[in-house]
């Protein structure tokens, strides 16, 4: 039976899930609602799959998706979320995602990818793959890690605080904020949030 | 509705109401997974798993709208404008519905524009408002010329 980890912060979604997910086959070894706990528990319990969503409160989904995916090879990794945004489905394949399902989707599409996830975890199976890629060239191009600082944006993290979440130094967080604002055409921070937000890029 | 509470509503719907869906849906299709599930209401219930899906793909369109903020200040003003209008047209219809006695209501909107406004196909818009006054059992008539479109409604007022 294969070991299922649920990172989502909404309790319904994760009750649902897991229910659904175990008359389907699957044990649900253990949830996180947020990035701390998820690092935690795919630690403690080793899963053979993950079903992550994007939006995390302390921060994105990314970020735990490059962490887990440079922690194993043979995880599958399968995000899971509202957004139909072509370039959060660009970024989770840039991240080492394995599937990338829409929350609206049926649960077949669910199963389907889970199973494919366990089967080929380092290749990316997504609806609309090949049209995201097409229409990614419109976008803006914002790496998973850009992504990462740009979903802390809005919370009001100051660079230390971003650095300290992400792992990394204040200036390599600095190079990141230039890089976004350079893609987004924006001078800062505010600007950059309003941008990302009127295109859908975070909430 | 200014640009930070359409993007603060967006969110609550994002974490609220959408998410519930999300979850419900997932409470459903367990319940026709389960192999103890009588078929009768395992179709019962794929039905209800349609019509939630139905209900999240309409918030999420919704929440794209909500955020999908018109970038130009102009816009920004136009559209808070007819927003602001409707709001006006909401509070007199609510008027004449608590206080006026009214038998027939009649409308009268016109511009100055450009003109060319029929109903015709691929322009759903008047369509669906011709179809709802006949509904309404009223009519409707459209005078639109190059010096600005005139439309008149009158409808009886329904027995409440």
């Amino acid at each position: 039976m294969k070991r299922v980890v649920i990172i989502d912060d909404h309790a319904i979604v994760r009750e649902g899930l897991k229910r659904a997910l175990h008359e389907a086959g699957y044990d649900v070894v253990s949830e996180a609602a947020t990035q701390a706990q998820a690092r935690l528990v795919i630690a403690q319990v080793n899963p053979d799959v993950i079903v992550v969503d994007l939006n995390l409160p302390d921060g994105s989904g990314f970020d735990i998706i490059t962490w887990a995916r440079k922690l194993s090879t043979t995880l599958g990794i399968v995000v899971l979320t509202l957004s139909h945004d072509d370039g959060h489905l660009i970024a989770a394949m840039q991240a080492g995602a394995s599937a990338f399902v829409s929350k609206s989707a049926p649960m077949v599409e669910l199963l389907a990818a889970i199973e494919f996830s366990t089967k080929s975890p380092l290749s990316f199976s997504a609806k609309g793959l090949s049209r995201a890629i097409k229409t990614n060239n419109d976008g803006f191009h914002l790496t998973p890690r850009e992504f990462d600082v740009l979903a802390l944006l809005p919370t009001g993290a100051t660079t230390e605080m971003i650095a300290l979440s992400l792992f990394v130094s204040q200036s390599t967080i600095k190079t990141h904020l230039a890089s976004i604002f350079r893609k987004l055409e924006v001078a800062n921070r505010t600007a950059a949030v309003n941008k990302a937000r009127m295109n859908n890029l975070v909430l | 509705m200014s640009a930070n509470e359409r993007v603060k509503l967006a969110q609550e719907l994002h974490d609220g109401i959408a998410q519930d869906l999300v979850g419900l849906s997932y409470f459903i299709d367990s319940l026709v997974a389960q192999i103890n599930t009588p078929d009768e209401l395992r179709s019962d219930l794929r039905e209800l798993r349609f019509s939630v899906t139905e209900s999240i793909e309409r918030v999420r369109r919704e929440i794209f709208q909500l955020r999908t903020i018109p970038t130009k200040t102009e816009d920004i003003h136009g559209g808070d404008q007819l927003y602001e209008l409707s709001r006006v047209f909401n509070e007199l219809i609510r008027n004449i519905d608590e206080h006026s006695q009214a038998s027939e209501i009649s409308l009268m909107i016109a511009d100055n524009g450009i003109g060319g406004a029929c109903i015709k196909d691929g322009h759903d818009g008047l369509r669906g408002v011709s179809e709802r006054i006949k509904d309404l059992d009223g009519s409707m008539s459209i005078d639109s010329t190059e010096t600005g479109t005139r439309i008149y409604i009158k409808i009886p007022r329904a027995d409440t």
